[in-house]
């Protein structure tokens, strides 16, 4: 599954109940039990492990009408028409729209099927709670959702906000021409239509 | 003196309410008539039987846009798209619009298999369609696709009434699976070619049948599906393996893989050509292509 990431914790030698210990550190040799990452931890750090290209985040609910678009838009506007863009995005879906579940999160990536898209299905909402610290937003609440971030080849992703911010927006349609100018100035001018009509030699 | 005014009164009320009744007439005379749209607007019928008579009268196509009221998307294009100098000339000039509401009429829904708002639904003047996009279409790329459609549509309609009358006429369907693509509508036209492929005249008949799998492959190459494309020419060279087209087949095929990110496949592929056909122009485009792998 692209994105999951483990790590295994290991307590330091000398505590007292040393019998239960050692049957954690027998069953961490073993594969057995392991602690999985927070969502906000393994998105930090694909973001810093793709440090030379664009990067974009997306915050998204997978049924809000508007979101669903946004997701549709980006996959159209961005990834078909700038199929061979140095580009990785980041789509982190979770709960904020009446009737949101988890089981929608399978149809939900589908909307963005590019091999560069990563998707996380986030419980916790840590991201988008994180992501209120970004920019100024128009957000009412404390979740952002139904938003985009797109960050330099130089970004990184430290304790602090990532500094290379280029553009963001708050609803994605709504600020979508931010993102495909930005874009388009760093990249240049689409290489592939949305609706492919015809092609040369063809 | 009071009565007398009370009744001039009453008789200018009269004299407005008429005549805000004969504007709503006029208005909803206006309105059977997309020609008479206002300036800079498109007109759009709200019932498909209107529009396909509408349609019909002048071979043009229709563009069929679902929308609901909660469909925030769908304001945006309402805002944004559909009041674009160039789109509503370009409109007006070729196309029929039909707007359908998702709520109200579910019938639509289903007909048209709707997945989610906003859809939009290219058909030909009986309502077949011929191109869908999901998802919010920017001006420039819906202007894009309406100047691409033919300015007549009549021999495509000619093919639609024929497969009206008889849904598996193999010649309709491989003619109709030949025309779109000629149009560049390579997904419509790959859906005609595989209802012609299952049809006995082309199971029973290899000449028929290569051909129309051929250009299914080619639509496959244009819309950039790799898989696709790979899979119908490794079909070709299977079951046609003497056809003259064999050095097409391979150098497609070859695009096929390097579509699909296959290397290997795609070098074979173009490897064999250049071997067994050295000197076709497919070999010398195989050798160009060699040179990028």
């Amino acid at each position: 599954m692209p994105g999951k990431r483990e790590w295994s914790a290991v307590r330091a030698p000398g505590h007292p109940r040393r019998g239960g210990l050692l049957l954690i550190a027998a069953l961490l040799a073993s594969g057995s039990l392991q602690a999985q990452e927070s969502v906000l931890d393994q998105l930090k750090a694909r973001f810093n492990e793709d440090q030379g290209v664009l990067r974009l985040v997306v915050l998204v609910s997978p049924t809000c009408p508007e979101c669903v678009s946004g997701a549709e838009w980006v996959d159209d506007y961005v990834m078909k028409r700038y199929p061979e863009l140095a580009l990785r995005v980041y789509a982190v879906w979770y709960e904020m729209y009446p009737g949101d579940s988890p089981d929608d999160f399978p149809a939900a990536r589908r909307l963005m099927p590019d091999r560069r898209v990563t998707h996380w299905w986030d419980p916790s909402k840590d991201v988008g709670r994180w992501f209120t610290k970004v920019a100024q937003t128009n957000l009412r609440g404390e979740i952002q959702w139904d938003a985009f971030y797109l960050y330099g080849e130089q970004a990184t992703w430290g304790e602090e906000p990532p500094s290379s911010l280029l553009t963001w927006g708050r609803t994605i349609l709504r600020d979508r021409k931010k993102l495909s100018d930005e874009i388009a100035r760093r990249a240049g001018p689409p290489t592939q239509p949305v609706i492919r009509l015809a092609a040369p030699g063809n | 003196m009071a009565e007398r005014r009370r009744e001039s009164a009453s008789f200018v009320l009269g004299l407005l309410l008429a005549l805000a009744g004969n504007l709503l007439v006029a208005q909803n005379a206006v309105a059977q008539d997309g020609s008479q749209a206002g300036a800079g607007e498109i007109f759009w019928y709200k019932d498909l039987n209107e529009a396909i008579a509408a349609a019909q009268q002048t071979n043009q196509p229709i563009l069929v846009d679902f929308w609901a009221d909660w469909c925030g998307p769908c304001k945006i294009m309402d805002a944004e798209v559909y009041t674009n100098p160039a789109l509503v000339a370009a409109f007006r000039e070729k196309m029929i619009g039909l707007r359908i509401h998702f709520d109200l009429q579910p019938e639509m829904v289903r007909k048209f298999e709707v997945p989610a708002l906003p859809f939009l639904v290219f058909t030909n003047s009986y309502g077949t369609p011929l191109l869908e996009h999901r998802g919010l279409l920017e001006a420039e790329d819906m202007t894009t696709v309406i100047k691409a459609f033919p300015a007549d549509l009549t021999e495509i309609n000619r093919l639609d009434r024929r497969l009206q009358e008889d849904r598996n006429h193999f010649p309709a369907l491989r003619d109709m699976g030949q025309r779109l693509r000629e149009v560049g509508f390579y997904q419509a036209s790959s859906g005609f070619y595989e209802r012609a492929l299952r049809h006995n005249d082309a199971r029973r008949d290899p000449a028929q049948r290569e051909p129309i799998l051929y250009s299914m492959a080619l639509n496959s190459l244009a819309l950039q599906d790799g898989d696709a494309a790979a899979s119908s020419l490794e079909r070709c060279l299977k079951e046609f393996p003497q056809s003259v087209r064999k050095p097409d087949f391979l150098l497609s095929l070859g695009r096929a893989y390097i579509l699909k990110e296959d290397r290997n496949r795609a070098k074979r592929s173009l490897d064999t050509l250049v071997k067994e056909f050295p000197r076709t122009p497919a070999a010398q485009a195989a050798q160009e292509l060699l040179s990028t792998l």
